[in-house]
Protein backbone atom coordinates (compact mmCIF):
# COMPACT_ATOMS: atom_id res chain seq x y z
CA UNK A 1 0.00 0.00 0.00
CA UNK A 2 1.22 3.59 -0.78
CA UNK A 3 2.39 5.78 1.91
CA UNK A 4 -0.37 8.38 0.95
CA UNK A 5 -2.99 6.13 0.93
CA UNK A 6 -1.79 4.74 4.34
CA UNK A 7 -1.83 8.36 5.82
CA UNK A 8 -5.50 8.77 3.96
CA UNK A 9 -6.55 5.83 6.02
CA UNK A 10 -4.95 7.32 9.25
CA UNK A 11 -6.79 10.45 8.39
CA UNK A 12 -9.73 9.40 7.95
CA UNK A 13 -9.76 6.96 10.95
CA UNK A 14 -8.74 9.82 13.24
CA UNK A 15 -11.90 11.28 12.21
CA UNK A 16 -14.26 8.71 12.48
CA UNK A 17 -12.46 8.20 16.14
CA UNK A 18 -13.14 12.08 16.99
CA UNK A 19 -16.55 12.08 15.40
CA UNK A 20 -17.28 8.90 17.94
CA UNK A 21 -15.26 10.57 21.08
CA UNK A 22 -17.74 13.78 20.58
CA UNK A 23 -20.65 11.21 19.91
CA UNK A 24 -19.88 9.34 23.55
CA UNK A 25 -19.29 12.62 25.07
CA UNK A 26 -22.38 14.02 24.35
CA UNK A 27 -24.28 10.68 25.20
CA UNK A 28 -22.82 11.10 28.54
CA UNK A 29 -23.58 14.70 28.88
CA UNK A 30 -26.94 13.78 28.29
CA UNK A 31 -26.97 11.02 30.83
CA UNK A 32 -25.37 13.64 33.65
CA UNK A 33 -28.41 16.20 32.44
CA UNK A 34 -31.64 14.40 30.69
CA UNK A 35 -34.03 16.39 28.66
CA UNK A 36 -37.05 17.80 30.75
CA UNK A 37 -39.16 16.98 27.59
CA UNK A 38 -38.60 13.07 27.82
CA UNK A 39 -41.31 11.27 29.84
CA UNK A 40 -42.12 8.07 30.81
CA UNK A 41 -44.97 8.61 32.92
CA UNK A 42 -47.48 5.80 34.43
CA UNK A 43 -51.35 6.24 35.65
CA UNK A 44 -53.84 4.55 37.81
CA UNK A 45 -56.84 4.57 35.59
CA UNK A 46 -60.72 4.12 37.09
CA UNK A 47 -63.97 4.70 35.70
CA UNK A 48 -66.59 3.19 34.22
CA UNK A 49 -67.94 1.32 31.07
CA UNK A 50 -71.77 1.22 30.40
CA UNK A 51 -72.06 1.58 34.00
CA UNK A 52 -69.50 -1.17 35.01
CA UNK A 53 -66.79 0.73 36.98
CA UNK A 54 -63.66 -0.26 35.25
CA UNK A 55 -59.77 0.40 37.15
CA UNK A 56 -56.25 -0.67 35.09
CA UNK A 57 -53.25 1.54 34.10
CA UNK A 58 -51.98 3.63 31.84
CA UNK A 59 -48.64 5.11 29.90
CA UNK A 60 -47.38 7.76 28.63
CA UNK A 61 -44.10 7.88 26.28
CA UNK A 62 -42.12 10.60 24.12
CA UNK A 63 -41.82 9.89 20.60
CA UNK A 64 -39.24 11.85 18.81
CA UNK A 65 -40.03 13.03 15.83
CA UNK A 66 -38.55 16.66 15.11
CA UNK A 67 -36.53 18.30 18.50
CA UNK A 68 -38.57 21.59 17.67
CA UNK A 69 -41.97 19.26 18.62
CA UNK A 70 -42.95 17.35 21.64
CA UNK A 71 -44.70 14.54 21.10
CA UNK A 72 -46.37 11.62 23.30
CA UNK A 73 -48.10 8.59 23.01
CA UNK A 74 -50.52 7.49 25.60
CA UNK A 75 -51.53 3.90 25.80
CA UNK A 76 -54.52 2.83 28.28
CA UNK A 77 -55.23 -0.31 29.53
CA UNK A 78 -58.42 -1.19 32.08
CA UNK A 79 -60.44 -4.20 32.77
CA UNK A 80 -64.43 -3.86 33.93
CA UNK A 81 -65.63 -5.32 37.37
CA UNK A 82 -67.20 -7.97 35.04
CA UNK A 83 -64.19 -8.69 32.83
CA UNK A 84 -65.06 -5.95 30.04
CA UNK A 85 -61.32 -4.79 28.87
CA UNK A 86 -60.64 -1.86 27.80
CA UNK A 87 -57.91 -0.58 25.81
CA UNK A 88 -57.38 2.56 24.19
CA UNK A 89 -54.69 5.02 22.44
CA UNK A 90 -54.28 8.43 21.59
CA UNK A 91 -51.21 11.11 20.70
CA UNK A 92 -50.85 14.39 22.03
CA UNK A 93 -48.08 16.73 20.45
CA UNK A 94 -46.57 19.92 21.95
CA UNK A 95 -45.66 22.81 19.89
CA UNK A 96 -42.44 24.56 20.70
CA UNK A 97 -44.57 27.28 22.84
CA UNK A 98 -45.38 23.77 25.00
CA UNK A 99 -48.89 24.05 23.98
CA UNK A 100 -50.60 21.24 22.99
CA UNK A 101 -51.81 21.19 19.73
CA UNK A 102 -55.13 21.14 18.57
CA UNK A 103 -56.37 21.22 22.19
CA UNK A 104 -58.64 24.15 23.50
CA UNK A 105 -57.94 25.70 27.43
CA UNK A 106 -60.55 25.99 29.56
CA UNK A 107 -59.88 26.45 33.28
CA UNK A 108 -56.40 25.01 33.17
CA UNK A 109 -57.15 22.21 31.38
CA UNK A 110 -56.85 21.31 28.22
CA UNK A 111 -59.50 19.64 26.40
CA UNK A 112 -60.11 17.92 22.67
CA UNK A 113 -63.56 16.73 21.49
CA UNK A 114 -64.25 15.37 18.61
CA UNK A 115 -66.66 12.25 17.06
CA UNK A 116 -68.03 11.46 20.22
CA UNK A 117 -64.31 11.49 22.05
CA UNK A 118 -63.32 14.05 24.74
CA UNK A 119 -59.62 13.95 25.83
CA UNK A 120 -58.93 16.54 28.60
CA UNK A 121 -55.36 16.56 30.13
CA UNK A 122 -53.98 18.17 32.95
CA UNK A 123 -50.16 19.20 32.12
CA UNK A 124 -47.20 20.31 34.20
CA UNK A 125 -43.99 21.99 33.16
CA UNK A 126 -41.88 20.31 30.50
CA UNK A 127 -45.38 19.30 28.74
CA UNK A 128 -45.49 16.82 31.37
CA UNK A 129 -49.37 15.32 31.44
CA UNK A 130 -49.73 14.73 35.10
CA UNK A 131 -53.48 13.48 34.16
CA UNK A 132 -56.13 12.90 31.83
CA UNK A 133 -59.72 12.00 31.24
CA UNK A 134 -61.08 10.16 28.38
CA UNK A 135 -64.64 9.74 27.49
CA UNK A 136 -66.45 8.28 24.56
CA UNK A 137 -69.45 6.33 23.87
CA UNK A 138 -70.11 4.56 27.16
CA UNK A 139 -66.60 4.82 28.53
CA UNK A 140 -65.30 7.59 30.88
CA UNK A 141 -62.04 7.47 32.52
CA UNK A 142 -59.77 9.27 34.54
CA UNK A 143 -55.86 8.58 34.78
CA UNK A 144 -53.64 9.96 37.61
CA UNK A 145 -49.70 10.05 37.37
CA UNK A 146 -48.85 7.54 40.08
CA UNK A 147 -46.13 9.00 42.59
CA UNK A 148 -43.29 6.49 43.73
CA UNK B 1 -8.08 -7.18 -4.72
CA UNK B 2 -12.23 -8.25 -6.01
CA UNK B 3 -13.34 -4.51 -4.93
CA UNK B 4 -10.54 -2.75 -6.85
CA UNK B 5 -11.46 -4.67 -10.01
CA UNK B 6 -15.17 -3.77 -9.29
CA UNK B 7 -14.60 -0.32 -8.96
CA UNK B 8 -12.64 -0.16 -12.30
CA UNK B 9 -15.72 -2.22 -13.79
CA UNK B 10 -17.94 0.37 -12.79
CA UNK B 11 -15.59 3.45 -14.21
CA UNK B 12 -15.40 1.53 -17.26
CA UNK B 13 -19.20 1.04 -17.67
CA UNK B 14 -19.36 4.51 -16.64
CA UNK B 15 -17.07 5.49 -19.86
CA UNK B 16 -18.04 2.58 -21.89
CA UNK B 17 -14.71 2.75 -23.39
CA UNK B 18 -14.50 -0.99 -22.99
CA UNK B 19 -17.71 -2.16 -24.97
CA UNK B 20 -16.82 -0.15 -27.91
CA UNK B 21 -14.70 -1.04 -30.78
CA UNK B 22 -14.47 0.66 -34.07
CA UNK B 23 -16.75 -0.21 -36.86
CA UNK B 24 -15.37 -0.71 -40.65
CA UNK B 25 -15.04 2.45 -42.34
CA UNK B 26 -15.22 4.42 -39.36
CA UNK B 27 -12.48 7.25 -39.06
CA UNK B 28 -10.72 7.92 -36.38
CA UNK B 29 -12.54 11.27 -35.51
CA UNK B 30 -16.15 10.01 -36.07
CA UNK B 31 -15.27 7.31 -33.51
CA UNK B 32 -13.40 9.24 -30.93
CA UNK B 33 -17.34 11.78 -31.51
CA UNK B 34 -18.74 8.03 -31.27
CA UNK B 35 -17.44 7.42 -27.89
CA UNK B 36 -17.54 10.74 -26.46
CA UNK B 37 -21.37 10.70 -27.00
CA UNK B 38 -22.00 7.42 -25.37
CA UNK B 39 -20.18 8.28 -22.64
CA UNK B 40 -21.94 11.57 -22.28
CA UNK B 41 -25.17 9.68 -22.69
CA UNK B 42 -24.18 6.99 -19.65
CA UNK B 43 -23.12 9.83 -17.52
CA UNK B 44 -26.57 11.28 -18.13
CA UNK B 45 -28.23 7.80 -17.70
CA UNK B 46 -26.41 7.53 -14.11
CA UNK B 47 -27.40 10.93 -13.04
CA UNK B 48 -30.65 10.38 -13.55
CA UNK B 49 -30.21 6.55 -11.71
CA UNK B 50 -28.93 9.05 -8.60
CA UNK B 51 -32.20 10.68 -9.41
CA UNK B 52 -34.40 7.89 -9.19
CA UNK B 53 -32.80 6.53 -6.56
CA UNK B 54 -33.11 10.19 -4.17
CA UNK B 55 -36.47 10.18 -4.85
CA UNK B 56 -37.29 6.51 -3.73
CA UNK B 57 -35.41 7.21 -0.40
CA UNK B 58 -37.65 10.62 -0.24
CA UNK B 59 -40.33 8.92 -0.37
CA UNK B 60 -39.29 6.14 1.65
CA UNK B 61 -37.93 8.17 4.43
CA UNK B 62 -40.99 10.48 4.89
CA UNK B 63 -42.83 7.34 6.42
CA UNK B 64 -40.60 6.39 8.84
CA UNK B 65 -40.85 7.92 12.03
CA UNK B 66 -42.29 7.33 15.65
CA UNK B 67 -45.45 8.33 15.18
CA UNK B 68 -47.72 5.63 14.20
CA UNK B 69 -48.97 6.91 10.53
CA UNK B 70 -49.56 4.06 7.67
CA UNK B 71 -47.67 4.61 4.56
CA UNK B 72 -50.20 5.44 2.22
CA UNK B 73 -51.77 7.26 5.05
CA UNK B 74 -48.09 9.59 4.93
CA UNK B 75 -49.16 10.72 1.31
CA UNK B 76 -52.98 10.48 1.75
CA UNK B 77 -51.86 13.21 4.24
CA UNK B 78 -49.28 15.38 1.70
CA UNK B 79 -52.02 15.36 -0.52
CA UNK B 80 -54.59 16.81 1.74
CA UNK B 81 -52.33 19.41 2.72
CA UNK B 82 -50.87 20.38 -0.49
CA UNK B 83 -54.87 20.92 -1.73
CA UNK B 84 -56.16 22.34 1.34
CA UNK B 85 -58.42 19.81 2.43
CA UNK B 86 -57.76 18.55 5.65
CA UNK B 87 -60.54 18.72 8.14
CA UNK B 88 -59.94 21.49 10.37
CA UNK B 89 -62.96 19.54 12.83
CA UNK B 90 -60.69 16.21 12.49
CA UNK B 91 -57.81 16.19 15.43
CA UNK B 92 -56.79 12.75 13.94
CA UNK B 93 -56.04 14.51 10.36
CA UNK B 94 -54.86 17.63 12.12
CA UNK B 95 -52.31 15.16 13.84
CA UNK B 96 -51.41 13.65 10.90
CA UNK B 97 -51.07 16.82 9.22
CA UNK B 98 -48.58 18.33 12.00
CA UNK B 99 -46.24 15.09 11.84
CA UNK B 100 -46.14 14.58 8.67
CA UNK B 101 -46.12 18.33 7.62
CA UNK B 102 -44.14 20.14 10.45
CA UNK B 103 -41.96 17.45 11.94
CA UNK B 104 -40.90 15.20 9.48
CA UNK B 105 -40.53 16.86 5.91
CA UNK B 106 -38.15 19.73 7.58
CA UNK B 107 -35.91 16.74 8.54
CA UNK B 108 -36.48 15.09 5.26
CA UNK B 109 -35.52 18.96 3.79
CA UNK B 110 -32.95 19.33 5.75
CA UNK B 111 -30.91 15.97 5.09
CA UNK B 112 -31.63 16.75 1.33
CA UNK B 113 -29.99 20.66 1.66
CA UNK B 114 -27.31 19.84 4.04
CA UNK B 115 -26.38 16.94 1.58
CA UNK B 116 -25.87 18.97 -1.69
CA UNK B 117 -24.09 21.63 0.44
CA UNK B 118 -21.50 19.73 2.19
CA UNK B 119 -21.17 17.33 -0.79
CA UNK B 120 -21.02 19.96 -3.69
CA UNK B 121 -18.59 21.90 -1.50
CA UNK B 122 -16.16 18.75 -1.03
CA UNK B 123 -16.42 18.57 -4.67
CA UNK B 124 -15.38 21.82 -5.08
CA UNK B 125 -12.23 21.80 -2.76
CA UNK B 126 -11.27 18.51 -4.13
CA UNK B 127 -10.65 20.08 -7.08
CA UNK B 128 -9.40 22.70 -6.00
CA UNK B 129 -6.81 21.56 -4.49
CA UNK B 130 -6.41 18.75 -6.07
CA UNK B 131 -6.94 16.46 -2.77
CA UNK B 132 -9.01 13.76 -2.81
CA UNK B 133 -9.04 14.33 1.23
CA UNK B 134 -10.15 18.24 0.93
CA UNK B 135 -13.71 19.09 2.84
CA UNK B 136 -14.87 21.89 4.59
CA UNK B 137 -14.32 19.27 7.50
CA UNK B 138 -10.43 18.13 6.77
CA UNK B 139 -9.80 21.83 6.14
CA UNK B 140 -10.70 22.59 9.75
CA UNK B 141 -13.98 25.30 8.10
CA UNK B 142 -16.43 23.48 9.90
CA UNK B 143 -14.88 23.23 13.32
CA UNK B 144 -14.08 26.94 12.52
CA UNK B 145 -17.89 27.22 12.32
CA UNK B 146 -18.74 25.20 14.99
CA UNK B 147 -16.13 27.29 17.04
CA UNK B 148 -18.09 30.51 16.37
CA UNK B 149 -21.25 29.20 17.31
CA UNK B 150 -20.47 27.76 20.13
CA UNK B 151 -19.05 31.15 21.30
CA UNK B 152 -22.14 32.15 20.63
CA UNK B 153 -24.26 29.42 22.76
CA UNK B 154 -22.13 29.24 25.48
CA UNK B 155 -20.80 32.70 26.21
CA UNK B 156 -22.89 34.90 24.43
CA UNK B 157 -20.33 36.47 22.19
CA UNK B 158 -21.78 37.92 18.93
CA UNK B 159 -20.56 39.83 16.32
CA UNK B 160 -23.77 40.78 15.55
CA UNK B 161 -26.66 40.29 17.96
CA UNK B 162 -29.82 37.93 17.76
CA UNK B 163 -31.00 34.63 16.40
CA UNK B 164 -28.53 34.72 13.70
CA UNK B 165 -25.72 36.31 15.15
CA UNK B 166 -24.78 32.59 15.48
CA UNK B 167 -24.96 31.97 11.91
CA UNK B 168 -22.92 35.00 11.72
CA UNK B 169 -20.27 33.52 14.82
CA UNK B 170 -20.04 30.67 12.36
CA UNK B 171 -19.14 32.36 9.25
CA UNK B 172 -16.65 34.88 10.48
CA UNK B 173 -15.13 31.40 12.50
CA UNK B 174 -15.16 29.29 9.30
CA UNK B 175 -13.17 31.95 7.38
CA UNK B 176 -9.76 31.92 9.55
CA UNK B 177 -8.94 28.49 8.53
CA UNK B 178 -10.12 29.18 4.84
CA UNK B 179 -7.92 32.35 4.95
CA UNK B 180 -4.63 30.92 6.30
CA UNK B 181 -4.91 28.49 3.77
CA UNK B 182 -5.20 30.70 0.99
CA UNK B 183 -2.22 32.58 2.65
CA UNK B 184 -0.25 29.57 3.10
CA UNK B 185 -0.82 28.51 -0.24
CA UNK B 186 0.62 31.74 -1.79
CA UNK B 187 3.69 32.18 0.43
CA UNK B 188 4.47 28.72 0.78
CA UNK B 189 3.31 26.58 -1.90
CA UNK B 190 2.57 23.74 0.27
CA UNK B 191 2.00 20.23 -0.55
CA UNK B 192 -1.51 18.94 -0.74
CA UNK B 193 -0.60 16.71 2.23
CA UNK B 194 0.68 19.80 4.07
CA UNK B 195 -2.64 21.23 3.54
CA UNK B 196 -4.43 19.10 4.95
CA UNK B 197 -2.35 18.14 7.55
CA UNK B 198 -2.10 21.95 8.10
CA UNK B 199 -6.49 21.72 8.40
CA UNK B 200 -6.28 19.10 10.75
CA UNK B 201 -4.46 21.36 12.98
CA UNK B 202 -6.54 24.17 12.99
CA UNK B 203 -9.45 21.63 13.48
CA UNK B 204 -7.91 20.38 16.34
CA UNK B 205 -6.63 24.05 17.72
CA UNK B 206 -10.31 24.81 17.63
CA UNK B 207 -11.66 21.58 19.11
CA UNK B 208 -8.87 22.31 21.96
CA UNK B 209 -10.70 26.28 22.45
CA UNK B 210 -14.35 24.58 22.27
CA UNK B 211 -13.82 22.07 24.83
CA UNK B 212 -12.03 24.94 27.08
CA UNK B 213 -15.41 26.73 26.43
CA UNK B 214 -17.71 23.46 26.93
CA UNK B 215 -15.36 23.21 30.62
CA UNK B 216 -16.31 26.77 31.35
CA UNK B 217 -20.02 26.83 30.26
CA UNK B 218 -23.14 26.23 32.25
CA UNK B 219 -23.66 21.89 32.35
CA UNK B 220 -27.12 22.60 30.54
CA UNK B 221 -25.13 24.72 27.89
CA UNK B 222 -22.82 22.30 27.38
CA UNK B 223 -25.02 19.22 27.45
CA UNK B 224 -26.95 20.98 24.57
CA UNK B 225 -23.91 22.59 22.82
CA UNK B 226 -22.00 18.77 22.66
CA UNK B 227 -25.72 17.35 21.93
CA UNK B 228 -26.05 19.58 18.64
CA UNK B 229 -22.52 19.81 17.81
CA UNK B 230 -22.54 15.86 16.59
CA UNK B 231 -24.46 16.83 13.89
CA UNK B 232 -28.23 16.52 13.85
CA UNK B 233 -31.48 17.47 11.41
CA UNK B 234 -33.82 16.87 14.11
CA UNK B 235 -33.93 20.08 14.88
CA UNK B 236 -34.83 22.46 12.03
CA UNK B 237 -38.06 24.13 11.62
CA UNK B 238 -40.13 25.67 8.35
CA UNK B 239 -38.41 28.81 9.72
CA UNK B 240 -35.07 27.62 9.01
CA UNK B 241 -35.80 26.04 5.90
CA UNK B 242 -35.42 28.64 3.52
CA UNK B 243 -32.23 30.34 5.02
CA UNK B 244 -30.59 26.53 4.87
CA UNK B 245 -31.81 26.12 1.18
CA UNK B 246 -30.72 29.45 -0.12
CA UNK B 247 -27.04 28.92 1.48
CA UNK B 248 -27.08 25.46 -0.30
CA UNK B 249 -28.74 25.76 -3.09
CA UNK B 250 -27.36 29.16 -3.99
CA UNK B 251 -24.00 27.88 -2.91
CA UNK B 252 -24.24 25.05 -5.34
CA UNK B 253 -25.12 27.18 -7.93
CA UNK B 254 -22.44 30.01 -7.97
CA UNK B 255 -19.88 26.58 -7.56
CA UNK B 256 -21.67 25.30 -10.79
CA UNK B 257 -20.89 28.39 -12.18
CA UNK B 258 -16.92 27.50 -11.94
CA UNK B 259 -17.07 24.21 -12.63
CA UNK B 260 -15.35 25.33 -15.81
CA UNK B 261 -12.98 27.22 -13.59
CA UNK B 262 -12.21 24.36 -11.32
CA UNK B 263 -11.71 21.51 -14.63
CA UNK B 264 -8.68 23.73 -15.30
CA UNK B 265 -7.61 24.04 -11.80
CA UNK B 266 -8.09 20.23 -11.82
CA UNK B 267 -5.15 20.37 -15.04
CA UNK B 268 -2.79 21.87 -12.64
CA UNK B 269 -2.23 25.87 -12.19
CA UNK B 270 0.42 26.11 -15.02
CA UNK B 271 -2.76 25.08 -17.16
CA UNK B 272 -5.36 26.76 -15.73
CA UNK B 273 -2.70 29.97 -16.14
CA UNK B 274 -1.98 29.66 -19.29
CA UNK B 275 -5.77 29.81 -19.86
CA UNK B 276 -5.79 33.51 -18.13
CA UNK B 277 -7.42 32.07 -15.53
CA UNK B 278 -6.38 34.32 -12.55
CA UNK B 279 -5.99 31.16 -10.20
CA UNK B 280 -5.32 33.04 -6.51
CA UNK B 281 -8.62 34.73 -7.24
CA UNK B 282 -10.41 31.50 -7.83
CA UNK B 283 -9.02 30.19 -5.20
CA UNK B 284 -10.25 32.99 -2.94
CA UNK B 285 -13.49 32.67 -4.06
CA UNK B 286 -13.98 29.38 -4.10
CA UNK B 287 -12.91 28.94 -0.40
CA UNK B 288 -15.08 32.06 0.26
CA UNK B 289 -18.09 30.30 -1.26
CA UNK B 290 -17.18 27.03 0.38
CA UNK B 291 -16.65 28.64 3.57
CA UNK B 292 -20.52 30.23 3.76
CA UNK B 293 -21.93 26.81 2.90
CA UNK B 294 -20.29 25.07 5.48
CA UNK B 295 -20.78 27.70 8.44
CA UNK B 296 -24.35 28.33 6.94
CA UNK B 297 -24.86 24.36 7.01
CA UNK B 298 -22.78 24.11 10.78
CA UNK B 299 -24.27 26.92 12.20
CA UNK B 300 -27.92 25.04 11.86
CA UNK B 301 -26.88 21.46 12.15
CA UNK B 302 -23.51 20.95 14.05
CA UNK B 303 -20.92 19.24 12.17
CA UNK B 304 -21.83 16.34 9.64
CA UNK B 305 -18.56 14.52 8.68
CA UNK B 306 -17.68 12.53 5.85
CA UNK B 307 -20.66 13.58 3.26
CA UNK B 308 -18.78 16.11 1.37
CA UNK B 309 -15.63 13.93 2.05
CA UNK B 310 -17.32 10.48 0.38
CA UNK B 311 -19.93 11.69 -2.26
CA UNK B 312 -17.63 12.99 -4.62
CA UNK B 313 -15.66 10.34 -4.43
CA UNK B 314 -18.60 7.69 -5.45
CA UNK B 315 -19.98 9.96 -7.68
CA UNK B 316 -16.39 10.22 -9.53
CA UNK B 317 -16.43 6.62 -10.20
CA UNK B 318 -19.42 6.91 -11.73
CA UNK B 319 -19.39 9.94 -13.68
CA UNK B 320 -15.48 10.79 -14.02
CA UNK B 321 -13.76 13.97 -13.34
CA UNK B 322 -15.45 16.69 -15.30
CA UNK B 323 -16.54 19.38 -12.77
CA UNK B 324 -19.55 19.91 -15.02
CA UNK B 325 -21.15 16.54 -14.42
CA UNK B 326 -19.42 15.76 -11.37
CA UNK B 327 -21.22 18.45 -9.20
CA UNK B 328 -24.19 17.62 -9.11
CA UNK B 329 -23.92 13.93 -8.83
CA UNK B 330 -21.59 14.58 -6.15
CA UNK B 331 -24.44 16.83 -4.48
CA UNK B 332 -27.42 14.34 -5.32
CA UNK B 333 -25.24 11.42 -4.25
CA UNK B 334 -24.93 13.80 -0.65
CA UNK B 335 -28.28 14.16 -0.24
CA UNK B 336 -29.06 10.40 -1.00
CA UNK B 337 -26.18 9.37 1.54
CA UNK B 338 -27.85 11.79 4.53
CA UNK B 339 -30.78 10.18 3.82
CA UNK B 340 -29.50 6.20 3.93
CA UNK B 341 -28.11 7.84 7.36
CA UNK B 342 -31.10 8.73 8.62
CA UNK B 343 -33.03 6.19 7.15
CA UNK B 344 -30.46 3.71 8.92
CA UNK B 345 -30.32 5.80 11.71
CA UNK B 346 -34.08 5.62 12.46
CA UNK B 347 -33.90 1.36 11.36
CA UNK B 348 -30.99 0.97 13.76
CA UNK B 349 -31.39 2.86 17.29
CA UNK B 350 -34.74 5.18 16.55
CA UNK B 351 -34.77 8.65 15.79
CA UNK B 352 -32.80 9.92 18.96
CA UNK B 353 -29.22 9.00 17.37
CA UNK B 354 -27.79 11.89 15.74
CA UNK B 355 -26.91 11.69 11.87
CA UNK B 356 -23.64 13.01 12.52
CA UNK B 357 -22.67 9.86 14.24
CA UNK B 358 -23.80 7.64 11.37
CA UNK B 359 -22.35 9.80 8.87
CA UNK B 360 -19.06 8.87 10.09
CA UNK B 361 -19.54 5.21 10.76
CA UNK B 362 -21.70 4.89 7.37
CA UNK B 363 -18.77 7.59 5.42
CA UNK B 364 -15.42 6.00 6.92
CA UNK B 365 -15.41 2.46 5.93
CA UNK B 366 -16.65 3.45 2.79
CA UNK B 367 -13.99 6.16 2.06
CA UNK B 368 -11.42 3.61 3.17
CA UNK B 369 -12.73 1.24 1.12
CA UNK B 370 -12.35 3.68 -2.10
CA UNK B 371 -8.85 4.65 -1.32
CA UNK B 372 -7.86 0.99 -0.45
CA UNK B 373 -9.31 -0.50 -3.67
CA UNK B 374 -8.02 2.62 -5.88
CA UNK B 375 -4.42 2.01 -4.80
CA UNK B 376 -3.74 5.36 -6.42
CA UNK B 377 -1.68 7.84 -5.20
CA UNK B 378 -3.49 10.16 -2.85
CA UNK B 379 -0.66 13.42 -3.00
Amino acid sequence: MKPGVIAAVGVALALMIGAFMLYATADLMGDLHPDPYEHHIEYEVSGEIGGESVTGSAVCDTLRENDAFHNYHIVIDAVGAGGTAVSQSFYVIFGPDDIPRFFTESDGVYIQDSEGQRISLVIGDFCKISGFGFESAGLALIAQEVHE
Amino acid sequence: MKIGNLLTELRDRASLSKTLVMTDGESDEDFVFREYKVARRSKVLFLAAFALLFLILVGYKITLGEYDIGFFDVYDTLWKHITGSIDPLDPIQRMNDNVVWEQRLPRVLTAILVGVGLAAAGAAMQSMMKNPLADPYTTGISSGALFGATLAMTLGIYIVGGYYGRVLNAFIFALVPAVFIIMLSRWKKPSPAMMILVGIAIMYIFNAFQSYMMLRADPNAASSVYTWSVGSIGMTTWEQIPIIGVISILGFAALFIMTRTLNALNSGDAYAKSLGINVDRVRILCLILISIIAAGIVSFTGIIGFIGLVSPHIARIFVGSDNRILLPASAMLGACMMLICDIVSFLIIGATLQIGIVTAMIGGPIFMLILIAQQKEVW
